[in-house]
C-alpha cells in the first residue's frame, strides 16, 4: 500500500495535463497555444530534478535541449533510409548525445561546491555552440533542415503527420513520463540523499552520502528529460535545427523561473510555473513581443529575495497540518 | 617571416587587452572575496559601460576616455542601488539565492538596455591615430585603454594598500569575524565593496570598446561573462590582484589562439577559441579550483 | 584487533599543527572521553576520524582495515557515527525523515519503509517520538541535539563520536542522555567516545577511561578518576588546585 500511496501526488499534476489537453482539443485554435505551454511545463519539470532536487543551478542547461534536438535531426537527416526506425534512433542518440555531455560537464563539475559548478556550467551552452559552429560539425552554423527529406522519405502526408502528431504525441509522452520519474525520485533512496545534500552538503557525507554519485543521478535526469523535449519540441515538431536558436540561453533563464515560480523541488511547481508562463507568455507575445523577460527576471530576483519556496511551497507550508498535504508534492 | 609578425602583434596586442581583462575581470573578484557572491551578470554592466561610452562619443562627442569616469559613477550608483534593495537581504541565504539573484538581475539589465535601445549593434570610430613599435603598429586607442588600466589598477591597489576604507576591506576579506570585533562596520564594508566592483566593471566595459569599438548590443554581456570567470578563476576567485594578472595570460592565450587557430583550415578560429577557453576552464577547475595564480 | 587504531595521525594547518603525532586505540564497547581546552585539537581529531579532513601523516584503521584516505561517506557504512556540537539537522525535513536518512545511508543501508521503522525506534528511544512530523528547523536546541542523537543512532554505528552533546543542558537532561546512551551502547555494543571541554562530571559518570589532549598532543590517558586527578591536567586545565570528586 506504501507504494501507491507515493504516487498520491501525481493525482493533481495529471489532473491538470488532461485538462489542458482536453481544452486543446476541443477548443477550435487552442491546440497550439496548450502545446506552447506544455513545453515550458516540460523543460521546468525537466530542469526541476536538478536545480529543485540539489540547489544547484546549471546556467548551460539548454545545451541538454540541444543536444536532444541534435541527436532527433542527425538521426533523420543522415539515417533516413530506416524510415519509422530514424525515429525511435532520434530518441536515442538525444540521450545518449545528452549523456555525454552530462559526463563530460559533470564528470568534472559535479565534484566541485555550488558555486564553482555554476560557474563550471556558465560555459557549456556557449561553449559547445561555438565548437559546433567553429568545427563545422553537424552542418556547423547552417544547422541541419529536414523537410525536404523528411517529405521524399516518407512522402509528403506522412512527414507533416511526423512534425504534427507524432511531435506533439511525443512531447505529451516525454512530460507524463517525466513527472512519474520525478515523484519516483522524490520518494526513493536517491531523493532522500538530494534533499539531505540540498539542505547541508557535509553533513550529508558525513551521513555516509556519495554527494557526487547522487548530484549526477539529477544532472543526468534532468538531462535526458530534456534531450527528449528538444528532440520531439524542436527537431520533429519544427524539422529543422539551427545552433543559434537551439543553444538559445533563454531557455535555460526561463526554465530557471518556471521553477522557482512554482516552487523548487515539488512536484506540482514547476507545473504550475509552467502554465503560468507559458500562457502569459503565450498572450504578452501578441501584446509586447520578445519582452517577456524583462518582467520575469525581476520577477526572479522578489521570488528568490522574498518568496524562495515558490507557489507550490508556500502551498505546502499552509497546507502542512491538513489532509490535502498527501497530495501536493 | 609573416607569420611571426602576425604572432607577435597579435600577442602584444593580447597584452593590452590583457590589462583591461584583467581590469574587468577585477570587480568580479573582489565582490567575490569580500561577499562570497559569484556575480553571475558580470557581463550585462560592460555592456552598460560600452554603451555609456557608445553614446558619449556618439551623442556629445566625449572621449571614451572621459567616459570613464562617467562610467565609473554610474556603476558606483547602480552597485550600491542594488546592493541595498537586494543583496543584503540576501547575505545568509543559501548560495542559490544569490546566484539566481545576480543572474536575474542581469538579464534584467540587458532586457531594459534592449527595451530602451533595440537589440541591434551599434559601433563607433575614435580614429587618432598609431604608434609604430618594431614590429607593428598599434592604434592610440588601444595604448590608452592599456595605461587607464595600468593606472586604475595601480590607484586601487594605493587605496588598499594605505587607505582606512581599503584596509578595512581587505580585514573583511581575511576574517569577518575578526574584522567585526575590531569595530568595523560590516555591512558598510559590504556595501562599498559591491559598489566598487561593480563600478570597476561598467568602468572597464568603457576601455573595451577602445580594443573593439564596433558590435556593441545589449548582448554582447554574455562573452565577457565567460571569460571573466576563466581570469578569475585562473587568478583565484576571491584574489583581484590574482584576477589582474590572470587577464594577461588570459589575453596573451586567446590572442595566440586565434592565429593558431586561424592556420587551421575549414575552422573558425574565434568561436573555437571561445570553446577552447570554456574546456580551460573545466580542466582549470577540475585540477586546480583555487587558481593557478595563488589562493583564496 | 582494536576497533579504531590511530598511528602518528599529524594535522596542520599552514603553520599550525593542530593534531601532533596522535597514536590512539579504542575498543568494541568502550565508553571513552576526549578532554581538552579550546585549540587543544579534539575537534580536528574527530574530524580525521570521520573523514572530513585527511591527515598529513599516520594511519587510521578501524577494525584492521586502512581507512586513512577514505571520503567520509565510506567510512560511514563501515559503522562510524558522529553528532556535531552545533547540531546540522536537515532544516525541511521532517524529524521522522531526518533520523531515516541516517538509517539509510548508515552501517544498516535500509530502504525507505525500513529506514523509517529505524527512525521511529530510535525516535522513541530518545523520547522524540511526538515530534517525529515536525519540520526539523523548528525544534528546540535541545530537542535539535536529541535529534541529531537518535539520526546518529539510526546509523548503526560500532563507533559513536559524540561532540559536546551534553553543552547547553540543564543537569536533569545530562543526566537521563548519560542514562540513555549507556544503556543504548551496552545494549548494541557501540563504543562511545564523548568529547568535552568543561562539563566535567559529565565525563566522570560516563567514561571508564579519558584522554586529555593539549596543544594537539596527547597529554596522558588512562582511567577516568585518575586522569582527572592528575595534577598536570589539573595544572594545564583547570588552572587552580582542585579535586574532581567521583560519583
Amino acid at each position: 500500500m506504501n507504494d501507491l500511496r507515493r504516487y498520491k501526488p501525481l493525482l493533481p499534476v495529471f489532473a491538470i495535463y488532461v485538462i489542458l489537453l482536453i481544452i486543446g482539443a476541443t477548443t477550435p485554435g487552442l491546440w497550439q497555444p496548450i502545446m506552447f505551454i506544455m513545453f515550458y511545463i516540460g523543460i521546468g519539470v525537466a530542469l526541476n530534478n536538478f536545480l529543485g532536487l540539489t540547489g544547484y543551478v546549471d546556467f548551460g542547461y539548454v545545451a541538454f535541449l540541444a543536444m536532444g534536438a541534435y541527436g532527433m535531426a542527425v538521426a533523420l537527416n543522415y539515417f533516413t533510409e530506416l524510415g519509422v526506425g530514424a525515429i525511435a534512433l532520434g530518441f536515442f542518440l538525444a540521450l545518449l548525445f545528452s549523456a555525454l555531455l552530462c559526463i563530460a560537464v559533470g564528470g568534472v563539475a559535479l565534484r566541485l561546491r555550488g558555486a564553482y559548478f555554476a560557474i563550471a556550467t556558465i560555459g557549456v551552452n556557449e561553449g559547445l555552440r561555438y565548437l559546433i559552429e567553429g568545427a563545422r560539425i553537424w552542418g556547423g552554423s547552417e544547422g541541419i533542415v529536414l523537410s525536404g527529406k523528411l517529405r521524399k522519405a516518407f512522402g509528403p502526408e506522412f512527414a507533416n503527420y511526423l512534425s504534427t502528431f507524432v511531435a506533439d504525441v511525443s512531447l505529451i509522452i516525454v512530460i507524463f513520463m517525466a513527472s512519474i520519474i520525478t515523484v519516483y525520485l522524490i520518494n526513493s533512496k536517491v531523493g532522500y540523499a538530494l534533499l539531505a545534500l540540498r539542505e547541508d552538503e557535509d553533513a550529508a557525507k558525513v551521513m555516509g552520502i556519495n554527494v557526487t554519485k547522487y548530484k549526477l543521478i539529477a544532472f543526468f535526469t534532468s538531462a535526458a528529460i530534456g534531450s527528449l523535449i528538444g528532440a520531439s519540441a524542436w527537431t520533429l515538431k519544427l524539422t529543422y535545427v539551427f545552433p543559434e536558436d537551439v543553444f538559445f540561453i533563454h531557455y535555460t533563464v526561463e526554465a530557471i523561473v518556471i521553477v522557482m515560480l512554482g516552487g523548487a523541488g515539488t512536484l506540482l511547481g514547476p507545473v504550475i510555473g509552467g502554465l503560468i508562463y507559458g500562457a502569459l507568455k503565450y498572450y504578452l507575445s501578441v501584446i509586447l513581443p520578445g519582452f517577456q523577460l524583462l518582467a520575469f527576471a525581476p520577477l526572479l530576483v522578489i521570488i528568490v529575495v522574498a518568496f524562495p519556496d515558490g507557489i507550490v511551497g508556500y502551498i505546502r507550508k499552509k497546507l502542512r497540518e491538513t489532509s490535502l498535504f498527501e497530495y501536493i508534492r | 617571416m609573416a607569420f611571426f609578425e602576425q604572432l607577435a602583434s597579435n600577442l602584444i596586442y593580447g597584452m593590452l587587452l590583457g590589462g583591461v581583462y584583467g581590469l574587468a575581470t577585477m570587480g568580479l573578484s573582489l565582490i567575490f572575496g569580500v561577499l562570497r557572491v559569484v556575480n553571475v551578470g558580470h557581463g550585462a554592466f560592460i555592456m552598460l559601460g560600452a554603451f555609456i561610452a557608445f553614446w558619449m562619443f556618439t551623442l556629445y562627442l566625449i572621449p571614451p576616455i572621459a567616459s570613464i569616469v562617467m562610467a565609473l559613477v554610474i556603476g558606483l550608483a547602480l552597485g550600491y542601488l542594488i546592493f541595498i534593495s537586494v543583496m543584503r537581504r540576501l547575505l545568509d541565504a543559501p548560495e542559490l539565492s544569490t546566484l539566481l539573484a545576480t543572474f536575474g538581475i542581469g538579464i534584467f539589465i540587458e532586457e531594459l538596455a534592449k527595451f530602451f535601445w533595440g537589440s541591434g549593434y551599434v559601433g563607433y570610430s575614435w580614429n587618432i591615430g598609431r604608434i609604430s613599435v618594431p614590429i607593428t603598429e598599434i592604434p592610440l586607442t588601444k595604448i590608452y585603454a592599456f595605461i587607464s588600466s595600468i593606472i586604475i589598477a595601480t590607484l586601487l591597489y594605493v587605496w588598499f594598500q594605505r587607505t582606512k576604507l581599503g584596509k578595512a576591506i581587505r580585514a573583511v576579506v581575511e576574517d569577518r569575524e575578526g574584522a567585526m570585533v575590531c569595530g568595523i562596520d560590516v555591512n558598510r564594508i559590504y556595501a562599498l565593496s559591491f559598489a566598487l566592483g561593480i563600478g570597476l566593471t561598467v568602468l572597464s566595459g568603457v576601455l573595451v570598446t577602445l580594443f573593439t569599438p564596433v558590435g556593441i548590443n545589449v548582448y554582447m554581456g554574455g562573452d565577457y561573462t565567460l571569460k571573466a570567470f576563466v581570469i578569475a578563476v585562473l587568478g583565484g576567485l576571491g584574489s583581484p590582484w590574482g584576477a589582474f594578472y590572470a587577464g594577461f595570460i588570459f589575453g596573451l592565450l586567446e590572442n595566440g589562439s586565434y592565429t593558431l587557430l586561424g592556420l587551421i583550415p575549414g575552422v573558425e578560429p574565434f568561436g573555437l577559441t571561445r570553446f577552447v577557453s570554456f574546456a580551460g576552464l573545466l580542466i582549470i577547475l577540475l585540477v586546480k579550483p583555487t587558481g593557478l595564480l595563488g589562493g583564496e | 584487533m582494536a576497533l579504531l587504531k590511530l598511528e602518528g595521525v599529524t594535522k596542520k594547518f599552514g603553520g599550525l599543527v593542530a593534531v601532533d603525532h596522535i597514536d590512539l586505540e579504542i575498543d568494541e564497547g568502550e565508553a571513552i572521553g576526549i578532554v581538552g581546552p579550546n585549540g587543544s585539537g579534539k575537534t580536528t581529531l574527530y574530524n580525521l576520524i570521520s573523514g572530513v579532513y585527511l591527515p598529513d601523516e599516520g594511519k587510521i584503521f578501524f577494525e584492521g582495515k586502512d581507512i586513512t584516505m577514505l571520503p567520509p561517506y565510506e567510512r560511514t557504512p563501515l559503522g562510524l557515527a558522529r553528532t556535531f556540537q552545533i547540531p546540522r539537522p536537515f532544516g525541511s525535513a521532517s524529524v521522522r525523515e531526518n533520523v531515516a536518512i541516517g538509517a539509510m545511508f548508515g552501517r544498516a543501508k535500509a530502504d525507505v519503509d525500513e529506514a523509517l521503522n529505524i527512525a521511529d525506534e530510535y525516535l522513541k528511544l530518545v523520547g522524540i517520538y511526538d515530534l517525529k512530523d515536525k519540520e526539523a528547523k523548528l525544534l528546540t536546541p535541545l530537542e535539535k541535539k536529541l535529534m541529531e542523537l537518535a539520526r546518529a543512532l539510526a546509523m548503526k554505528p560500532k563507533l559513536l563520536l559524540l561532540d559536546e552533546l551534553m553543552a547547553g543542558m540543564n543537569p536533569n537532561d545530562i543526566n537521563r542522555i548519560i542514562e540513555l546512551v549507556k544503556k543504548i551502547k551496552d545494549k548494541e555494543n557501540i563504543a562511545v567516545v564523548s568529547m568535552v571541554e568543561h562539563l566535567m562530571h559529565a565525563i566522570t559518570k560516563f567514561a571508564e577511561r579519558v584522554i586529555v589532549m593539549h596543544q594537539g598532543k596527547k597529554l596522558i590517558e588512562g582511567p577516568t578518576m585518575e586522569v582527572l586527578n592528575d595534577p598536570k591536567v589539573i595544572e594545564v586545565y583547570l588552572g587552580k588546585k582542585l579535586k574532581v570528586k567521583g560519583e
